[in-house]
Formats: C-alpha cells, structure tokens, sequence
C-alpha cells in the first residue's frame, strides 16, 4: 500500500498544525471539555454523580443570586482581592525601593526573599496557624510584650479580623514578587533621568513622583492584574485550611463558597453555578491583562 | 559641616539596615518558628511567654511523625503525581509551544491567547466537572486520576513557559540543518531541544513544584488515607483533639525542604513563567 503522499507546499503548510495537534487534543479532553461541562452542570439537576441530570434551565443562578449568602461571598472576595493587590503592591513597591541599590549582601537577601514563594501553601497555612493561635500563639506575645496591643487578639476567631488576618498570611507568600518584578522595573529607568533631574534641581520626593512612579506605570498594572486573577479565583488553601470560610461565613470567598456547596453540601447546580460566575469574572481580568500587555507589546503571539 | 554630613549619612545607613532587618525578620521568621517548634517538646511549645529557643534538641516530633504516620508513603505519593503529571505535560507541550513559536500562518497569535486565557482561569472551575467525569469513570480515588487532573493545569504553563524560551532561541540556528534538508520534528528533537535544555529542566521543575504544592484537587479526588499525598496529609492534622504541633510542624518542614531547595536552583527562570511575558518599561 502507498503512503498518502502530499505536495511539499501543502505539507509545509500543515507542520505547524502537525506540531499543535497533540497538545490541542490533550488541552480538549483535559481540559475544554470539563470546563464546558461545568458550564453545562450549572444548567442541570445534577446531584453528586456521573451525568448531567434534569435540565432546569437558569433555576441553579436564581437559587445563587437570590440566597442569603451571594451578596456576603461577593463582598467578601471583593474586600480579599483588593486588601492582596493593595498590600502586595504597597509592600513590593517599597521593599523594591529599599533594595535597589548596591550594599554587601545583596544576593543573599535577594535569595531569601524566594522563602515565602517556594513554601507549599499548606505548609505556610499550618506554621501561620501555630503563630496565631491564640493560647499559645507567638504573634499575640510579640504584639502585647511591643505594647502593640493590651488584650489578646483571637486572628482565626473573630470578625473581620480572621479575614485580615489570612490577607496577611497571603500577602506574605505573595509579596516578594511585588518586590522581584518592582526590582525589574526599576532597572528599566535609566539613570540619566535622575541625573537630569537633579541638575534641574528637583528633590527625591519630585524624582520619585515625576521620574520612579510614571516609570513603573506597566509593572504596576500588570501586578494589579495578575494579583487579582491570582487571589480572586486561585486563592483556596489558606483560606480553607486555616477558617474553612468561617468564622459565621466572614472569610467565605465565592470560590470557597463553590467548593463547599460542591463538596460540603453536595450541590452541584449551585456550586456549578457560582463556578461558573468565577469563570466569567477571571475571564473578564483575563482579558484585560491580555488587552494590556498586548497594547504595550509585552506579548507577541 | 562636614561632620554633620557624616553624621547625617550614618544614620541613613542605620534605617537602611534596620529596615533590611526587620524586612528579613518578616520573611524568615516564620521559617524559624516553624523548624524551632519542630524540634521541640511539649513543655517548651506550650509554654507563655513563649521560649524562643528549643528546650530540647532530641527531635522528638520528627520521630514520632515518622513512626506513627505514613509521611514518606505521602511524600512517595506526591513526587508520583507531580513527576507523572509533568512528565506528561512536557511530552504533550513541548511540540505545542514549538508549533506556537515557530512557522508563520493562520490564527497564530489566536492559538497563542487561547492558552494564555486558559493558564489564567482558576482550579475551581474544573474540579466539579472532573469529580463527575471521575466517578463515571472510575478514576475517582485514584493516583492517576489526581495526575490527570494536575496535568490538566500544568500542560498550559508548560506549553506558555516553552513558548517563550523556543522564541529566545535565534531561529539561524534551525537554519543550516534546514538546508541540508533536516525534518522539523528531527530539527525540534536535534537542534533546538538541546540548546533549550537548561529552559526545559526549569520548566519541568516549575510544573512539577505546582504539582507538589497542589492541594485542592488531590483532598478532592483521592479519598482512602494510603493514596493521600503530602498536603492532604499534612492538612489531615489539623482538627485533632489535641493539636501536636512539633508533629504538625516537623512533618511540614520535610515537605517544605524539597520545594526550596529546588526554587534555590532555578530561580532565576522562575519570573519569567509568572509574568507570562518579559517585565519591559
């Protein structure tokens, strides 16, 4: 038998495709059909099992948007997304400053500052447990023996104080790459500008609003958008781990929420529902990061 | 005036160290706390004021953790499925970043932003629709399940991640054996596989990282207590009666000690799998 043999143009304009293929095939069983699925299982009456169920139409995002606890996870995941960006950034911002400069050690504080990103989340969920328990916790005798504070604090065990306190754990795992991408923005400014600027007189205050801050305009925007889509959607261990939501539901975010009308409750409608308004959320963030790095060129196709 | 210079320029130099150090104390503390109490005794953990030091350097925690609960049977599980799941995102991603960065044609730059978005969308959405398809199956409660789940996230990262080495590779170097009338997949395989090898390793050792860490999926899908892997096992301690932290903590510490020593190696490749792009003005 003859192998089909095609002209050489023809088989050249197939290679790429051929080289696609693979991973496409395995992205569309892995991957676009589950998260078709999960669209679809927020149409139906599912309850835990294979199949679909009974199609009931927009009923599972009537039960969603109308139940008691829509509006709190909404806000909640609202109120953790923005406290991550804010502190990621304000922190990041102002370790980058501090280290960009030269002084012995360097690499080696830059070496530590990869510590809190490599841990394993669980891990770093349970040592922040210990550090905020509230018997024999060390935060709490840290910030009393400092003056800080003259009563106990109970971090896990009280509103809103729990969801403070896991934007804190959060913040420190995050935070240092605020710092290492701050760094690398910084590194793009030349140093001529300063020169410039001192030349005409300007104090380091003007220097940092006139020349740091418009130069670190992409970093910052691109951080924004990253963190958000991080925290908003991906956030899980910590906040599951450490509170499971509670305590009376005030760390309860969205994707929380989703998971435990899944795998609490065993509503799938509902869970699947709720996924699905994440999907659409980080989709939209998605998208505008895209937009973004594609408009300033930081993405070629 | 001079002296006042001198004056003003030590103390800057005092806030900037000081400020280092508190920044330090932040970030390792945390680290300490976790390896002190590790190794201590009940007495000296449960005690307040708390002691900064151990009491006792006996290592009572990590003994009883290794004799009373299977951890190396969880930390076994977790490099099978991290290994496995990346092992196969790579042989699936490497052709698929290649295809991405090379050629010229039709809905290119599309393919490119439909892998882009899927990296971006969060876990969650998958796990439901997973857990189904797994009880229909029969993969629920399996290791390999958990690994196709895990390969699901990583084959985009990893396709993203090659993407962007194979584009720092000058295509000159594909030039000459293309000449001499080298296929693609033998030029793929031969030329550019080995020069982006250091790229490959870092990939590799990222997806499998995310792997290790990964924990939703696995409390998910695998349920029998022999077929747990390190983050299920370890968040298996929390809500004992007691809470035994030298154990908690020490059998964090052997989870946690893997992970960063390898973040150490390739920490240099790791923003550029974050940032989905080069950090540029």
């Amino acid at each position: 038998m003859r192998a089909l043999r095609l002209g050489s143009s023809t088989r050249e304009a197939l290679t790429p495709y051929a080289f696609l293929l693979p991973s496409f095939i395995a992205l569309a069983i892995v991957f676009f059909y589950p998260m078709l699925r999960a669209v679809l299982l927020s149409f139906y009456g599912n309850t835990v099992g294979a199949g679909l169920g009974k199609f009931v139409g927009l009923e599972q995002y009537a039960t969603v948007i109308s139940s008691a606890y829509f509006p709190r996870v909404l806000w909640t995941s609202v109120l953790w997304t923005a406290g991550n960006v804010v502190f990621v950034l304000g922190i990041g911002l102002a370790t980058a400053l501090l280290l960009d400069r030269r002084f012995p050690g360097r690499a080696g504080v830059r070496a530590l500052f990869i510590l809190p990103w490599a841990i394993p989340y669980v891990a770093a969920a349970l040592i922040w447990g210990w550090i905020f328990d509230y018997e024999y916790g060390v935060l709490n005798y840290l910030l009393r023996t400092t003056g800080a504070v003259d009563h106990k604090i109970n971090f896990l065990l009280g509103c809103p104080t729990a969801l403070a306190s896991l934007t804190g754990v959060s913040v420190w795992k995050l935070f240092p790459l605020g710092t290492v991408m701050f760094l690398a923005g910084l590194q793009t400014i030349p140093a001529e500008y300063y020169e410039a600027a001192k030349v005409d007189g300007a104090n380091p205050l003007q220097s940092f609003r006139y020349i740091t801050l418009p130069g670190l305009r992409n970093v910052t925007i691109m951080l924004t958008l990253l963190i958000t889509i991080w925290t908003f959607g991906r956030a899980f261990t910590i906040i599951f781990l450490l509170t499971e939501g509670g305590p009376a539901g005030c760390t309860e975010t969205i994707v929380i929420r989703s998971y435990l009308e899944a795998f609490k409750f065993f509503h799938i409608g509902t869970a699947s529902a709720l996924g699905t308004i994440v999907l659409a959320i980080s989709l939209a963030f998605s998208l505008a990061y895209l937009a973004f790095m594609h408009r300033s060129r930081l993405v070629y196709g | 005036m001079a002296e006042r210079r001198t004056l003003k320029r030590t103390l800057w130099r005092a806030a900037f160290w000081a400020s280092v150090a508190c920044l330090l104390c932040v970030i390792v503390f945390p680290f300490y706390w976790m390896v002190k109490t590790s190794m201590d005794t009940g007495a000296g953990i449960f005690s307040y004021p708390p002691r900064f030091l151990p009491t006792s350097y006996a290592l009572e925690g990590y003994w009883t953790v290794v004799t009373n609960t299977p951890v190396w049977r969880w930390l076994w599980n977790s490099f099978a499925v991290a290994a496995g799941s990346t092992a196969m995102a790579l042989v699936a991603g490497v052709s698929g970043a290649y295809g991405l960065s090379r050629f010229r044609y039709r809905g290119k730059s599309t393919l490119a932003l439909v892998i882009l978005t899927t990296q971006m969308m969060p876990p969650l959405v998958l796990i439901i629709p997973i857990y189904t398809i797994f009880i229909g199956l029969g993969l629920s409660d399996t290791l390999f399940g958990l690994m196709l789940g895990n390969f699901a996230f990583s084959l985009p990262v990893v396709i993203w991640m090659m993407k962007s080495i194979f584009d720092s590779i000058p295509v000159d170097i594909e030039e000459a054996a293309r000449v001499d009338g080298a296929s693609w997949p033998y030029i793929l395989w031969r030329v550019t596989l080995p020069i982006a090898l250091p790229g490959l390793a870092a990939t590799g050792i990222f997806t499998f990282l995310n792997g290790w860490d990964e924990f939703m999926f696995a409390r998910t899908i695998v349920s029998s207590a022999e077929k747990w892997v390190g983050t299920v096992g370890l968040a298996s301690f929390i809500g004992a009666y007691v809470t035994p932290w030298d154990q908690i903590l020490a059998a964090a510490t052997i989870f946690t000690i893997p992970p960063v020593a390898l973040f150490l190696l390739v920490q240099k490749y790791f923003i550029a799998g974050l940032g989905a792009g080069a950090v540029k003005g």
